[in-house]
Parts: structure tokens; sequence; C-alpha cells
């Protein structure tokens, strides 16, 4: 099978590759910002629950050295500590009234309900039972705590931005590369060169690439449409005398030459047939006309095509089998008659005597499929594709008559329908899938 | 017939007429749009060429003209555009045929002979005959010398198209345009095969053929009634 067209999946962003790296950075970005807070934090904590402990523990030596404190019954603070001797209900002086967390094992964090200090602190009991809450201030180390609670989460949040800005970044590339290469690929499949890319920007790189390869278009279409005048020109300009020979051979034809004349007329016919086939197929490929397309009932067509061949057919004995829908296609009537004539003309003609030939019909999705399968063995893999290329012919057993330009002029029709032709071996035969 | 070729080509218009003077007509030649309008209009001819490319003005126009002022003389349009819609843009401004340059002398001589003899009958008869074969178009039954012939649907179009025209030579092309209603071509050569299949039909057995082939042109059915 040859020119099954593939269609471009326009949402495959996730298989684009810049996608793919956003992705990846985003999680390496995010990984080694989890691991450093992580690390960070945790050795932040330890040094600053270690460092308090050791001075709270300082003050209690302190206190245990002077005998003289387990007597307080007022609450000292100085410098940054604070001592809270229990009353008799073994309750601190100072009731601790808001939130009372634990830093570690023994370790309290309070706000001084009068002060609004905040305190880490240890309670010490005295040989005599008597018990004193011994704390240090940590209100500074507590907001420099807070601060860097904030800093990690505004870090957090600008990565999260990092990814969603990077995905954004990767569906925009994606989205533009992957229309470049629809158009790109739609370009190739129908052959029309007038088709451009979208230009949507011209301040990135995309849109930048975008004009480039319109250039470029433009520069090839500019060498194929030289191209085609010029083929164009030669047959057009070959014509009009070949037509002079041929009127002339034709005014000569009074005398009776036993059919010396009537040789000649023919070459000239088959070669003005040559030249005008070659016109047709350029006409129809370069001026693109769908004017003529209207509603068609494509059985009636085909029918009319089998009706036509069909002493043509039955000279050989071969025998047409039809299998028909009734289904309609927009198209212009008498281009798909020719595209069908052709390819039944080509089946009968390469099928041997008593052979067959399958016309089948049958509905594909929004396509009408229709295949013209023939008994004539088929042709070399090698020229499947090759059979479509103007004066192409597959070996010279296979090209006895024609001009070898009715399957390019099949092409130039299913081209202008935007419908597809595939050609295929099959056991039997060489089978056509038409689709419209 | 007395013909006037509007063609701004000296060397076809020239071609044109050297034919239809050996073919036994009256040609005349004018070489723009506007002799060629005045022509018309002034003097009575059985058929008009007439070119769509001219200088001043253009074919279409002409015909156009010469329509809106209930002119109803067979016209034959001439153009070097092949294309069918233009083909249709033609026919629909008025014109009556339509050829594609270059074309064959004895395919614009079959088309002009049949465009001229159009006029003359105007009633279209029910029963068609040539010779001892009579095809009747209300019960579309086929007899030659009093027996019955089974022809198919396109048989019976084609034995028909070429009665209609007797005594006319008959392009495969105009049989195409005009039996099959689809403007292609047909690489091979399947008008003749048939053909032979309707002679095989009509004629077989018989010692006067009815369809006869003009080399190098196309068919006739000669008959003198």
């Amino acid at each position: 099978m040859i020119n099954v067209k593939k269609t471009a999946n326009e949402h495959s962003y996730a298989k684009s590759s810049s996608f793919k790296m956003a992705i990846l950075f985003s999680v390496l970005c995010g990984l080694s910002l989890f691991i450093l807070g992580y690390f960070g934090y945790f050795f932040a904590r330890g040094h600053f629950i270690q460092g308090t402990e050791a001075v709270i523990d300082t003050e209690i030596r302190h206190l245990s050295e002077n005998g003289f404190f387990e007597a307080s019954t007022l609450e000292y603070a100085a410098k940054g500590r604070l001592f809270v001797p229990f009353n008799a209900n073994d309750q601190p002086l100072t009731l601790l009234t808001g939130r009372v967390e634990r830093l570690k094992e023994g370790i309290i964090v309070f706000e001084h309900p009068v002060s609004h200090q905040i305190y880490a602190a240890k309670i010490y009991t005295f040989k005599n039972n008597q018990k004193m809450l011994v704390g240090v201030d940590i209100t500074e180390t507590k907001r420099e705590f807070r601060f860097m609670q904030w800093l990690s989460i505004i870090s957090i949040a600008l990565i999260i931005l990092v990814v969603l800005v990077s995905y954004m970044i990767s569906v925009f590339v994606a989205r533009g590369t992957n229309r470049i290469a629809t158009t790109a690929q739609n370009i190739m499949e129908t052959g029309d060169l007038s088709k451009r890319l979208e230009v949507s920007s011209h301040w990135d790189d995309l849109g930048k690439m975008s004009s480039t390869l319109n250039l470029m278009l433009d520069r090839i279409e500019a060498l194929m449409v030289g191209l085609r005048q010029m083929s164009d020109n030669i047959a057009h300009d070959l014509r009009t005398p070949l037509t002079r020979l041929r009127n002339h051979i034709e005014a000569t034809k009074k005398s009776d030459d036993g059919g010396e004349n009537e040789a000649l007329l023919n070459e000239a016919d088959k070669l003005l047939n040559t030249f005008n086939a070659l016109l047709r197929i350029s006409r129809i490929e370069t001026e693109k006309k769908r004017a003529n397309f209207q509603p068609l009932a494509l059985k009636k067509l085909i029918e009319d095509v089998i009706e036509f061949y069909e002493p043509l057919a039955e000279m050989k004995n071969i025998s047409i089998h039809q299998h028909l829908l009734e289904m309609s296609v927009v198209g212009d009537k008498d281009l798909l008659f020719q595209a069908y004539a052709n390819i039944v003309d080509n089946a009968i003609k390469y099928t041997p005597e008593q052979g067959v030939i399958i016309i089948d019909m049958q509905s594909e999705g929004q396509y009408c499929m229709i295949t013209v399968q023939d008994t004539g063995g088929g042709i070399a893999e090698d020229d499947l594709d090759k059979v479509f290329q103007r004066f192409y012919r597959c070996d010279m057993s296979r090209s006895s008559a024609g001009t070898g330009l009715g399957l390019s002029l099949v092409k130039a029709v299913f081209d202008l329908h935007n419908g597809q032709l595939a050609l295929e071996n099959t056991a039997k035969g060489l089978r056509f899938i038409t689709k419209l | 017939m007395r013909i006037l070729i509007i063609e701004d080509d000296h060397d076809v218009s020239a071609f044109i007429a050297k034919g239809l003077k050996e073919a036994r007509h009256l040609a005349e030649v004018a070489s723009d749009g506007k002799e060629g309008l005045l022509l018309a209009t002034t003097a009575e001819y059985d058929v008009l060429i007439v070119d769509r490319m001219l200088p001043g003005l253009d074919g279409l126009s002409i015909i156009k003209t010469l329509r809106a002022l209930d002119n109803p003389v067979p016209i034959l349009i001439l153009s070097a555009l092949g294309d069918v819609d233009d083909r249709v843009n033609g026919l629909r401004s008025g014109g009556d045929d339509y050829l594609v340059k270059p074309f064959a002398f004895s395919e614009l001589l079959a088309r002009i002979e049949i465009l001229g003899r159009r006029q003359q009958q105007q009633s279209e008869p029910t029963t068609l005959r040539a010779g001892d074969l009579e095809v009747d178009l209300m019960t579309r039954k086929v007899k030659r010398a009093g027996v019955l012939i089974e022809l198919q649907t396109r048989e019976f179009s084609l034995l028909e198209y070429l009665l209609k025209h007797k005594n006319q030579v008959v392009t495969r092309t105009m049989l195409l345009e005009n039996v099959w209603d689809y403007h292609f071509d047909p690489q091979t050569n399947v008008i003749d095969v048939h053909i032979s299949r309707l002679r095989s039909k009509v004629d077989k057995g018989f010692e006067v053929p009815i369809i006869q082939t003009v080399r190098g042109a196309g068919y006739i059915v000669e008959a003198n009634d």
C-alpha cells in the first residue's frame, strides 16, 4: 500500500520534546530545592534547640549553685532571661494563658502574657521541692524562623510558577511546531504549494522559522510553476502546428493511397492526444477549479462507467462483478467519470481473456471507498508508487497502448477532490483503492 | 450554407474558410469582434463560427448581444480554453455548440452541418426512419424490415442520435457528448465497440448496412426518403 494518509495529532504536547524538558527541569529544580530546604530546616532547628537548651541549663546550673533563689517568690525577668517561681498550688506565679508548645522533651515554648515576649523554658525543681520556670527569650529567633518559613513558602510558590510557565512555554512551542508540521505534511500530501505556514508572531524563533519556511515555499512554488509553465508552453505551442499538420494530412486524403493517409492521421491523433492529456493534467493541477463541483450519485456514475466499458470487456470475455451502494459525494462529474473510466480501462487492458474484474463500493467513515480489482497479475512492488508519474510505464509488456498519462490524470483528479488513491498487489492482480 | 467566421487568427480563419468552400459552403470572415457583430446583425447567415477571444468585442458578448436582439442563428463557439466550465459558460451565454482549439476540420464540419440543419427541422418527429429501419420514439421499439429488434437503453440512444442526424457525419466526440452525457476522453476505441455491437443487432443479415463508417471522421447513416 502506498499513499495512505497519516493524520497529525495536534494535541500531542505530552509527546513534544519541549514538554518533556519542562517536566524534567521542574522535577529536578523542585527536588533540589526540597532537599536543600529539608536539610536547612533540620539543621537550623537542631542548632536552635541545642543552643536554647544549653543556655537554659547554664541558668539552671547557676540557680542550683546559688541556693538563694530557692526562696524567691517573685517573677524576675532581665537580659532575655525569665525566672518564674511556682506558688503553693504548684502552678507558675504568672499563669501561662497563651498557647504552650513543646519544643522537645522538657522544654516548652510560650508567650509571656504581660510582656508578650516568647520564651523557651524548663521547669527546675530545687532540693526543697520548690519549682521554678527558667526561660530564655527566643522572640528574635522565632521571628527569624518565621521569616525563613515565609522564604520557603515563597520559593515553593516560585517553583510552582516555574512549572506553570515552563508548561505554558512547552505548549506554545509544541503547538507552534505542530502547526508547522501539520501544514508541511498537508503540503506534502496534497502537493498544494500555494499553502503557507501561519506566522503568528515576529518576535520569537518559531515565527522566524515559519517566515523562513514560507520564503522557501515561495521559492519552490516559483520553480514548480516555472517548470509547469514551460512544459505547458511546449505542449501548447506544439499542439497548434500539430493540428495544422493533421488538417493538412486530412486535406490530402482525397486520393486513394491504400491506408497510408489513415495511418498518418492516426499517428497525428495519438500525438495530439498525448499533448491534450498532458495539458489537461496540468490544468487540473494548477487551476484547482472546483466551480463544477456538485452533489453526485456515485452509484450512477460508476454504473455508467461500467456500462460504457462493458462491450470492451465482453470482447475479451471478461466478466465485471459489481457491488455498488447508493452514495453521494460532492465532485466534478466529468472528471470523476474520466478518472474511474481510466481505472476501469486500465483494468480491462491488463486482465487476460476470461478474467474477472470486481468493482466494490463501501462506506468507510466519512469516505466512500471504491475498489477496482483486476486479475491481470499485478505489477512489481517497486512500480506501485511510480505508476502515477507522468509517462511512467511499468514494463514493456504492459505498455502496449496509451499515452502513459492515464493514471497521472486519475491522480490529479483525486488530488483535486481531496480524495485518496492507493494501489496494491493482491493474489490475483492489481487493486485500485479510491476514497472520496 | 452561408457561414460567418469571426476569428482574429488569419491562419485559422483562412483554413476554415478554405475547408468550408471545398464542402460547398459560402464562408465570410470577420477579423474583429465589432466587424463580426455588424455583419451578423445586418446579413442573414445559417451558422456563425465565433472565437471566444477577439479584439474589440469578445465572442461571448457578441453572442449575448445577438440573443438579446432575438437573433436565433446557430452559433458554434471556438475556444482555446478547454475546460468544462468554460464550455458551460459558452453554452449558457447562448452558443449552440462548443469546439476547443485545436480541432480537426472534419469535427468542425460535422458540427456545423448539424447546427445548420437544426433550424430547418423544428418539429420533433415521433418516428425515425432510414431505409427499412423504423424507430418509434414513443414506444421505444425498433423494427427492421418489419422484424422487432431488441436494443439496450444505450444502444437505442445511439441509434436515435444517428438517425436524428441522418445523412450527416457524426463524430465520436459528438456521440460521447450527446449519448453519454459525460465530457471526457475515452482513450480507447470504446465508441467503435459500441457501434459494432449496435451494428450486429441492426445490420446483421441485411445486404445494405444502415450505419456506415466515415474514415478519419466518424459515422453516418445514409438514406434517401
